[in-house]
């Protein structure tokens, strides 16, 4: 068995295993927020994309190295 | 903090800044091009990335807002891990770029909207943190 596919697989994994954690975290308090405040809407998404945009870029990273190593 | 509108216009602003750096790099270094098409190609994709994440917080936070929507549906990661995963291959298998040059440009997105992000709140806070908290007399 190749272990590069296997490496890749567990590096992708648990990359998106943490990023849909953080999401529903964010997402949830976020909703949460607009939801008692609605006037805040702005505010809230800002700061959710910023919360989102950080917590993707290491899963979209680690897919990336995961295609590329299996590839090799 | 600013809304999402003008977040996104200062990153968007910020990432054509660093694609014409790319550019710029491309044309002044011509041996090099392997390393600066990966770059312009991750920074593309790192764009289109972050347009798709604030489109799917908005179209959300509409909803969370009307206050009528049961499920919220998804939010949309599959998408853009697979807009990172086109970029990688058009970048690296079709072009033969660079692969560490696309990741660094995919990462540029995310570092961008963390460096503005800062800078909005330190802007609105006036320089103070603790504002933030409620602190300020």
């Amino acid at each position: 068995m190749d272990y590069a596919v296997l490496a890749a697989g567990i590096v992708f994994g648990l990359g998106a295993l943490g990023a849909g954690i953080g999401n529903g975290l964010i997402f949830s308090k976020t909703v949460e927020g607009i939801s008692r405040q609605p006037e805040l809407r702005g505010t809230l998404t800002a700061t959710a994309f910023i919360g989102v945009g950080l917590v993707e870029a290491m899963p979209i990273i680690s897919l990336v190295l995961a295609f590329m190593w299996q590839g090799r | 903090m600013d809304d999402l509108p003008v977040l996104m216009r200062r990153i968007t602003r910020t990432t054509f800044f660093f694609l014409s750096l790319g550019c710029v790099g491309w044309a002044i270094w011509p041996d090099r091009q392997p390393v600066f098409g990966g770059f312009l190609i991750g920074v593309a994709g790192g764009l289109l990335i972050s347009w798709h994440l604030a489109w799917k917080i908005s179209m959300i936070a509409a909803k969370a807002a009307a206050g009528t929507a049961r499920r919220f549906g998804g939010f949309g990661f599959v998408s853009r891990a697979a807009i990172a995963a086109l970029a990688a291959i058009v970048s690296v298998r079709m072009l033969h770029y660079n692969l560490p040059a696309t990741a660094a440009g995919l990462l540029t997105g995310p570092l961008v909207t963390l460096l503005l992000g800062l800078l909005s709140i330190r802007r609105r806070s006036g320089g103070h943190t603790s504002d933030e908290r409620g602190e300020k007399q």
